[in-house]
C-alpha cells in the first residue's frame, strides 16, 4: 500500500511534468497524489467497498487541491489534473477491451461499465471537492 | 451604454484581452476561469460594462460603446503552464496595471510558455507510464517495456501534433504504437501482465484534463461547455480504445499468447 501511495506520487509528478508543472507547486500535486492514494486504498478494502474507494480519493484529491491552489495563488486545475491520472480506471476500460475482442461479452459489458460507474464516482468526489470544500475556503478568507 | 462615454478605450485593449482568454481556453483552463480572467483584465483598464461569453469553441467581448471582438478556437491541448503564467499575469496587471504593449508582449511569453523540451516529455511520459504499469500491478519486469510504451506513445503524439493532426484521429495512431511494446512482452518474452504495459501507455493520452474540467464547468452552471467536454473525454476514450484494439485484434487472431 505504501508502494501505491508512492508510485502514485510518482505519477503525479510525471503528469505534472508532461503537463508543464514546475517547481513547489509539482511537489505539492505529488504529495496530494500519494496521500489520496494511500487513503483511497485503506478504503477501498473495507468488505462492500464498490467504488467508494475511487470516490473518496477523487474528494480529497480536489479537497487538498483547493486549499493548496487557495495558499499558492495558482489555478485548482494544476493539483488536480496531475494527481486524478492514477484514479483513471484505464485499467477496466483495458479489461473491457480485450473481452470483447475475445468475444466474452459479458465479461467486456461488466468491466466497460464498471468503469464507466468508476469515472462517475471521481467525477462526483470531484464535483463534492469543489461545491462544498471551496465556499468553505472562500468564507474563512473574507 | 454612458458608463464608458467619456473615455473612449484603446480598440486594441479587447483585442489583447480576447487573446489572453483564447490562449487560456486553448491551453485547457475552465470556462468561469477564462470568464473571470477577462473580466479582471478588462476591469483593470478601465473598461466597464464589459460582457464576455465563453463558449468551448468560440469567446466574444464586448464592451459598451466599443467594438466586439469574437475569437473562434480551433485546437485545444494541455499545457496548464499557460494557465498559471497567464492566471499571475492577470493578478499583477489589476494590481500594476501597465500600457497595453507591454501585456501585449508579456502576454506573447507567457501564450508560448513550454518549460521542458521535446525530448524530455518523453522521459516524463515514460516514468509515469512505468509506474502507472506498477500499480495496475505489473513487476518489475514490465518496468522498462512500459517505459518505453510511454515514451513512444508521447513522441509519437508529438509529431503528428506538429504534423497538424490533433484529436481522434492522432489518439488512434498514438494508441496503437501504444500497444507494440505489450505485444512485444506478451509474444516474445513470454511474460506475464503484458496488459499492464497496455494500460501505462494508453494512459499518456487519457483525457484527465477533460474529465477534470468538465466536472468544474459544470458545477458552475456552464452546461454548455460540460456537455462538450464530456463528449470530447467520450470520443478520445472511444478512439484511444479503438486504435489500442487493432494491433491487438490482429495479433490474436495470429494465434499469440496473451495472459
Amino acid at each position: 500500500m505504501i508502494l501505491g501511495a508512492l508510485l502514485s506520487g510518482v505519477t503525479a509528478v510525471a503528469f505534472g511534468l508532461l503537463y508543464q508543472v514546475s517547481g513547489w507547486t509539482l511537489v505539492v500535486g505529488g504529495v496530494v497524489g500519494t496521500l489520496s492514494w494511500a487513503a483511497a486504498t485503506a478504503l477501498g478494502h473495507l468488505p462492500g467497498a464498490g467504488f467508494l474507494g475511487d470516490f473518496i480519493g477523487a474528494l480529497i484529491v480536489g479537497g487538498l487541491s483547493e486549499i493548496a491552489a487557495y495558499f499558492r495563488h495558482e489555478p485548482v486545475l494544476v493539483f488536480v489534473v496531475p494527481a486524478i491520472i492514477a484514479f483513471v480506471p484505464g485499467d477496466l476500460v483495458y479489461q473491457s477491451m480485450v473481452a470483447f475482442l475475445k468475444s466474452h461479452f459479458q465479461a467486456g459489458l461488466q468491466s466497460g461499465l464498471s468503469a464507466l460507474f468508476s469515472a462517475g464516482a471521481i467525477s462526483l468526489g470531484l464535483a463534492l471537492a469543489t461545491a462544498v470544500i471551496r465556499p468553505l475556503i472562500r468564507r474563512t478568507r473574507m | 451604454m454612458i458608463e464608458n462615454e467619456d473615455q473612449n478605450p484603446d480598440p486594441k485593449v479587447l483585442k489583447v484581452i480576447a487573446d489572453a482568454g483564447m490562449a487560456l481556453l486553448a491551453s485547457g483552463a475552465e470556462v468561469a476561469r477564462v470568464e473571470d480572467t477577462m473580466q479582471r483584465l478588462a476591469t483593470a483598464y478601465g473598461l466597464r460594462a464589459v460582457e464576455v461569453i465563453v463558449l468551448p469553441t468560440a469567446l466574444f467581448i464586448n464592451a459598451a460603446n466599443s467594438a466586439t471582438v469574437i475569437r473562434r478556437i480551433h485546437g485545444r491541448s494541455v499545457n496548464l503552464a499557460v494557465v498559471a503564467q497567464i492566471n499571475q499575469l492577470s493578478r499583477d496587471i489589476s494590481r500594476h496595471p501597465v500600457p497595453v504593449e507591454e501585456l501585449e508582449v508579456r502576454l506573447d511569453g507567457a501564450r508560448h510558455a513550454a518549460r521542458y523540451r521535446p525530448s524530455a516529455n518523453l522521459l516524463f511520459a515514460g516514468v509515469g507510464a512505468a509506474a502507472i504499469s506498477h500499480l495496475m500491478g505489473g513487476t518489475q519486469v514490465n518496468l522498462i517495456p512500459a517505459f518505453i510504451a510511454g515514451a513512444l506513445t508521447q513522441w509519437v503524439r508529438q509529431t503528428l501534433r506538429k504534423q497538424g493532426v490533433a484529436g481522434g484521429v492522432a489518439d488512434m495512431v498514438s494508441a496503437m504504437t501504444a500497444v507494440l511494446p505489450a505485444l512485444f512482452v506478451a509474444g516474445f518474452l513470454q511474460e506475464p501482465h503484458p496488459g499492464a504495459v497496455l494500460v501505462g501507455g494508453i494512459m499518456v493520452l487519457t483525457p484527465g484534463l477533460l474529465i477534470t474540467t468538465a466536472v468544474r464547468d459544470g458545477i458552475q452552471g456552464d452546461i454548455l461547455s460540460a456537455a462538450a467536454r464530456i463528449l470530447e473525454a467520450l470520443l478520445s476514450g472511444a478512439a484511444i480504445a479503438a486504435g489500442a484494439s487493432l494491433p491487438l485484434y490482429v495479433y490474436l487472431a495470429m494465434g499469440g499468447h496473451w495472459v
